[in-house]
């Protein structure tokens, strides 16, 4: 054999190579395959929802009332409903979890206290949608007198959206580097104004990003506000924004979706296919705000 | 020179204490919500006596050998007595409506209509509404629950962890980013939406594929669940991949093993625990999961598994331990055993999912401990 | 040495963290105004030390600190106003810190949290103290810049600028030139032999010949029992009493 022969047969692939690398291909292919059978069953459905919903679509049907027993008209109601759940549960969660975090985050030592509240997180954020309507109704609706109403309604949703805004700013808040932290202590600057001043500044954007994730989480919820607060039906005045009180039942888009599908016969496919769409839009719609704000946020780090 | 006032140090203090209030929240209120569900249901439990209604007093003097003047008796004292007392034989033997006789004659009867716990877990019967004879077995329940979970794991396990594989080792760096943010919008679509997604369009596809009556039954359940627990396998899948060294991955590189020998031997093996917690948060997502359940599954108290091949009847409609809750709860008056066997059936909800989301958390921190 | 003239005096001194000792009691002083150079390899309980000194061990979970520091006679772990008491001490940590504020903010920082506001005040401040840090012409006109984006040199001069812009008593450098180039090392230690005249100075460093450049006195620390300490010439001078000494400044290990 020559050199060239030599040479050249060592940098041919031999039979096991090229077994190598099908396999390869094959994993990649099935892999790749079942990534898109995720994908594109979604685009699908969502193209055929909105194409279901179109006749039906407009941009006065959000600012409508419903008409004709709901089988006509537009959701005002429902909207404006899902608005006053989705800023009072925020209200009231936003600040009870982001102190949460910064607890768990900056003051916590690694002790039994510790260890229990963050498996408490984890299973509160892990109860089943349903058994919060149940504490909702037990707890807020009975025991405290609130009646199935607004606040009730509201205060449920709070508790079930906590544990993820506790992570979420969990999260943000581990993200500033401890050294910064250091550098302040050394300058004998008090734990608080540390995360006042450094720490909260430099992680605010990353806790808002949790949070506006979570009104879309809360505005999809129906099971937890189905018992505690929201109703199928409410007439209200349509130029009214300040429409219902916090101790008035209310509409909400999703409890709305479930109620014309499922319990009011007769509803005209494209009015159905509109109320699912216009639940979608709003979820999907914040939840790519906070999409792009966080990858906004990748590019201008200040450190 | 400088010097931090009092009034700002007094400030700070009550901050650091409103913080440390906040912080034990998450405990507060899981405690809370296991308390007050266990409270609107407890009555059943502690004080599990017969209700006394219209049916179970004419039930008791239908009993045989109980003479008619004690019958009517009973059933006029029984109006004047408000409906939450139970029909007990002690209540009975107090009104002087029993003697030693009749008191052998009534008591297995009684003592049938008992509410217990392991009746309640093992029988399959499910008349909550029933007039004369109320019977709470939520075995149908929770096989329903266990029928469309185990299908949707069939379906969104291997196509979750091989999405998670292809994301975390098989794509671009672009392609990955975009893949992530569609996870995750498919993870933001509410239920009520997906339930919406089995009700329509999910309903007439398995109707016209499979020639089945209904369409909205344990496969159009699992595959709307399927579908809701994938992108939370995917994204803690491919964070328990991200998390294994990168020097595993360029050891194993640098030995001469392709990317796939490479994924199957070292990188799977190392992040299986992981791994592992994705697919249990997957399984609690799903076993969790009402409105889509409610709208996908159909209405049927039924148990789907049988002896026979192929052991789950993916066809036939169930009814499922949270769909129960929300389709029933809305139809019960406060107090009565119906409305508090519903808050059993949370309780046990609960349990399920605590246990499953604490075993995924053991399994993560066995991973951190090694 | 006199006892009148020592600034810190520390006895005994044990540090742990959960069931690892890491300091095994320790005694030395530290004299008034001058260079105290601290040597020994990794793992040694230098950084600890400091920690202890500024009291920021407080805030390291399962730390365990016995013993006594007595700063100009008075008991370290007894102040009351603990934040009052940092501001005695500067610390600059090994790699460079710029807080993600501006330039000038960096340095307005800790006096604006003692409840400095005064435009001009803070104004003459922040200049001072990057000139007495050896900043200042290189900074002075893009003040309103971030810190982060400062080369590594200028941001560990940032941080020092930071250490005095509190007026410690005490300044604390842990192997500040860890990260830094060698010419901005040798303007840093210009502005600590500068700055010795005014204050004392607590140098803990991985070069051992930085200690003798610029320390009066020198303490050689192994596995946090204190080997040797003793005037700088002759821990330096191959004589010292304990050989690991010689060994350790020789470079035959650390």
């Amino acid at each position: 054999m020559s050199e060239n022969e030599i040479n050249s047969k060592r940098f041919t692939k031999t039979s096991l190579v090229l077994k190598k690398e099908f396999n390869e291909k094959l994993a990649k292919g099935i892999f790749f395959s079942m990534t898109l059978a995720m994908i594109v069953p979604l685009l699908l459905i969502v193209s055929f929802l909105i194409y279901k919903a179109w006749p039906s679509l407009s941009f006065s049907f959000i600012f409508d009332m419903p008409k004709n027993g709901m089988k006509e008209g537009g959701i005002w109601p429902a909207f404006l409903g899902t608005l006053y759940l989705v800023i009072i549960s925020l209200i009231i969660a936003a600040p009870v979890g982001v102190m949460a975090a910064i607890y768990l985050n900056e003051y916590a030592k690694d002790n039994w206290l510790t260890r229990t509240i963050n498996l408490a997180v984890i299973n509160l954020a892990g109860v089943p949608s349903i058994v919060h309507a149940l504490f909702g109704l037990g707890a807020f609706v009975l025991f405290a007198g609130m009646g199935t109403s607004v606040i009730a309604a509201s205060l449920t949703l709070a508790v079930m959206t906590l544990p993820v805004i506790i992570a979420s700013t969990k999260e943000a808040l581990s993200a500033v580097p401890m050294t910064f932290r250091q550098a302040s202590w050394n300058m004998g600057v008090s734990r608080w104004q540390t995360i006042q001043r450094i720490v909260l500044p430099n992680s605010i954007s990353g806790i808002l990003t949790g949070i506006i994730l979570q009104v879309s989480r809360a505005a999809g919820e129906t099971a937890p506000i189905m018992f505690t607060g929201a109703v199928v039906f409410v007439p209200i005045a349509g130029d009214e924004v300040l429409a219902y009180g916090l101790m008035d039942k209310c509409m909400a888009l999703a409890m709305h979706l479930y109620t014309i599908s499922t319990q009011i016969p007769n509803v005209p496919e494209s009015l159905q296919f509109a109320i699912a769409v216009a639940l979608l839009g709003v979820v999907l719609l914040v939840n790519a705000l906070s999409i792009g704000l966080r990858v906004y946020l990748r590019t201008h780090r200040k450190w | 020179m400088l010097h931090r006032s009092k009034g700002k140090a007094l400030r700070e203090a009550l901050i650091e204490w409103l913080i440390r209030i906040c912080g034990i929240s998450a405990v507060i209120f899981v405690f809370a919500i296991f308390f007050f569900v266990f409270w609107e249901g407890k009555g059943l439990i502690f004080n599990n006596k017969v209700n006394i209604n219209t049916a179970s007093i004419e039930a008791i003097t239908k009993v045989e050998g109980i003479d008619e003047s004690l019958a009517s008796k009973i059933v006029s004292t029984r109006s004047e007595i408000k409906l939450e007392k139970r029909l007990t034989t002690e209540w009975l033997l107090k009104e002087d409506l029993l003697d030693e006789d009749t008191f052998v004659l009534i008591e297995p009867f009684i003592k049938a209509k008992e509410f217990s716990f392991w009746k309640f877990l093992t029988t399959q019967e499910w008349y909550p509404a029933s007039e004369s004879n109320p019977r709470y077995g939520v075995f149908a329940l929770i096989a329903g629950t266990f029928s469309v979970t185990l299908l949707s794991m069939l379906i969104s396990v291997p196509f979750g962890l091989g999405s998670a594989l292809f994301i975390s080792e098989f794509c671009s760096p672009k392609l990955k980013e975009t893949l992530k943010i569609i996870i995750e919008l498919l993870a933001a679509i509410p239920s009520v939406v997906w339930g919406f997604i089995g009700l329509t369009i999910m309903n007439q596809l398995i109707m016209s594929i499979f020639g089945a009556q209904i369409g909205i039954n344990v496969l159009n359940g699992a595959i709307i669940l399927a579908l809701m627990s994938v992108p939370i396998i995917v994204s803690i899948g491919e964070d328990a991949l991200q998390a294994v060294p990168d020097s595993y991955r360029e050891a194993a590189i640098g030995l001469g093993v392709t990317r796939w020998q490479m994924v199957y031997k070292v990188l799977i093996p190392a992040a299986k625990n992981g791994l592992l917690a994705a697919v249990l948060l997957g399984i609690g997502r799903a076993i969790g999961e009402t409105m889509a359940v409610l709208m996908a599954t159909g209405h049927a108290v039924n148990n789907p598994f049988d002896g026979d091949f192929p052991f789950l009847h993916a066809l036939e409609s169930v009814k499922t331990l949270t769909a129960t809750i929300a389709a029933e709860l809305g139809e019960t008056a406060r107090g009565s055993d119906h409305y508090q066997v519903l808050f059993i059936v949370g309780i046990l909800l609960f349990s399920i999912t605590f246990l499953v989301n604490l075993t995924a958390d053991l399994v993560v921190k066995g991973i951190k401990n090694k | 040495m006199v006892e009148s003239t020592a600034k810190l005096k520390i006895e005994d001194l044990k540090i742990s963290y959960g069931d690892k000792q890491v300091v095994h009691g320790i005694s030395f002083e530290i004299p008034r105004n001058e260079i105290f150079g601290v040597i020994g390899p990794a793992q040694s309980g230098k950084t600890s030390m400091l920690k202890v000194i500024n009291r920021t061990i407080d805030f390291t979970a399962n730390a365990h600190v016995s013993g006594n520091v007595k700063i100009d006679g008075e008991d370290v772990f007894k102040v009351k106003d603990v934040y009052g008491y940092r501001r005695r001490i500067g610390m600059v940590a090994p790699l460079p810190v710029g807080l993600p504020l501006t330039i000038y903010d960096n340095v307005a920082f800790a006096p604006r949290s003692f409840g400095l506001t005064d435009k001009d005040q803070l104004d003459a401040l922040v200049q001072r103290c990057l000139e007495q840090a050896a900043l200042w012409d290189e900074v002075k006109d893009r003040l309103g810049s971030l810190g982060t984006k400062l080369s590594g040199g200028q941001q560990q001069r940032l941080t020092i600028a930071r250490a005095l812009s509190h007026q410690p008593e005490v300044l604390c450098l842990d192997e500040f030139s860890i990260a830094i180039d060698p010419v901005t090392t040798m303007k840093i230690e210009d502005v600590l032999k500068e700055l010795s005249s005014e204050m004392t100075i607590i140098l803990v460093t991985n070069l051992v010949q930085q200690a003798r450049r610029l320390a009066k006195n020198t303490m050689f620390l192994l596995n946090g029992e204190l080997i040797e300490e003793g005037a700088t010439d002759h821990i330096f001078s191959g004589k010292a009493s304990n050989p690991k000494t010689n060994e350790f400044v020789s470079g035959a290990f650390g």
